[in-house]
């Protein structure tokens, strides 16, 4: 009866909480999950806990698997230096997929609640250790030489048809000819800095590489020194030059900004020929 | 003496043959001529170049009622100007900009950062999409059960 009571007790609280405070769902849960574990036989937990582990070790080995794809789909020439850091981006991201898959036999032959989170802060000693530095790299490779080059593509393509339209509006004598030429300016500088920070951003990334390859004995990771580099913020404003870590990563994420505000200029030039012509 | 002189004329006539030259190449156009149109179909060919040209002026019509140029733009069945198509325009940003976010996000949480400003301020559910959050949640989840 006593049980009874408290475990009643701590139902009404709980969903009293989530009753007035829905916002503390998340907490809840977490209460929740407290409450359950009180309750629950050590073997339930076991199992538990073997199934959660399980889940997340083999998120781990796709996630793996879905970097080494990505880096695989990226063609070099033969016998380049970016070919050699993608083979050697390729072989580190085996590396972590044997971890995972000798992590996953091991948890088979797991009997009890210790070995278990042994194994947990095992994995999670790995990943905090090794894995997320080298992953960081293979990210940022992928990032710098398939993604952003990919969305430049893209936004090369739009403004060329975007050109092509105005022109054509033109030609129709639908639009003043001067009406559109300083966004259509606007846009192709925008895009040739996104091209730039781009470009510095792989050669950055390679020379990175070359010096690690001096510095750094093979068997090591690879680690790209970092080079802090003042840039001041705006030469019109007088202000204390802001220290900005230049870095491959960084070009590239200045690219993809560069990109964004790129298209918030076609959707406003999208928008002002629709004015012109009067269908919007 | 006058009628008489009518009837005489006229029964000469009646002896009046057509040279055998002329005969026969009178003869030879008859039997190979190309057949004359019937006036029935010229009048139905007639008929549909008019029905055809009144159509063409009341879909001009139309056009110019249901706002000429603009349907052009509006209609998804002419892409004559997608360029500058607002809808494509504001799709294809959105799916850049949502995919732009992800990517900084993934590399700003395996990196260690609180926050990007560039990509938490955009899209700050993306986090939950990404795989290596998923996995620490997962271990710590199984780690505190």
């Amino acid at each position: 009866m006593k049980s009874f009571i408290k475990y009643f007790s701590l139902v009404t609280f709980f969903a009293l909480t989530l009753a007035i405070n829905p916002s503390a769902k998340a907490e809840g849960m977490d209460f929740a999950q407290l409450v359950v574990t009180e309750d629950v036989a050590p073997e339930e937990r076991l199992a538990k806990k073997i199934e959660l582990t399980t889940d997340a070790l083999k998120k781990a080995d796709e996630r793996v698997i879905e970097m080494r794809t990505k880096l695989e789909a990226i063609q070099f020439e033969d016998e380049t230096p970016e070919l050699e850091l993608r083979n050697k981006l390729i072989e580190r991201a085996n590396g972590y997929s044997v971890f995972y898959s000798e992590k996953l036999s091991a948890l088979a032959a797991v009997q009890t609640i210790e070995e278990v989170d042994l194994l947990i802060d095992g994995v999670i000693a790995y990943r905090e250790g090794v894995y997320a530095d080298g992953a960081k790299e293979i990210i940022e490779f992928t990032l710098v030489y398939a993604y952003t080059p990919s969305v430049l593509v893209l936004a090369d393509e739009r403004l060329e048809n975007i050109l092509k339209d105005v022109t054509r509006l033109e030609g129709l004598e639908l639009i003043e000819p001067s009406t559109f030429v300083s966004r259509t300016n606007e846009a192709s500088t925008i895009l040739q800095r996104a091209h730039a920070l781009q470009t510095q951003a792989m050669a950055l990334l390679m020379e990175r590489y070359a010096a690690s390859l001096l510095i750094t004995p093979e068997t090591q990771p690879i680690e790209m020194e970092i080079t802090p580099i003042e840039i001041p913020i705006d030469p019109t404003v007088e202000t204390v030059p802001a220290i900005i870590e230049i870095t491959p990563r960084s070009l590239a994420e200045s690219s993809l900004a560069e990109i964004k505000k790129l298209y918030e200029l076609f959707i406003e030039t999208g928008e002002k020929v629709g004015e012109t012509l009067g269908i919007s | 003496m006058k009628e008489e002189h009518i009837i005489k004329q006229l029964s000469m006539l009646k002896n009046i043959q057509p040279d055998a030259d002329f005969a026969r190449s009178a003869r030879t156009t008859i039997l190979y001529r190309s057949e004359p149109t019937p006036v029935r179909f010229f009048g139905l060919t007639q008929s549909l170049s008019t029905t055809l040209s009144i159509g063409l002026v009341v879909m001009f019509f139309v056009f110019v009622a249901l706002g000429g140029v603009a349907t052009v733009f509006r209609t998804p069945l002419s892409p004559t100007f997608q360029g500058v198509d607002e809808q494509s325009l504001a799709s294809e940003a959105g799916s850049i900009n949502q995919t732009i976010d992800f990517h900084l996000n993934e590399v700003a949480y395996i990196s260690g950062e609180e926050e990007n400003a560039l990509a938490m301020n955009a899209a700050p559910n993306t986090g939950d999409a990404n795989s290596d959050k998923e996995i620490d949640l997962l271990l710590t989840q199984a780690k505190s059960y």
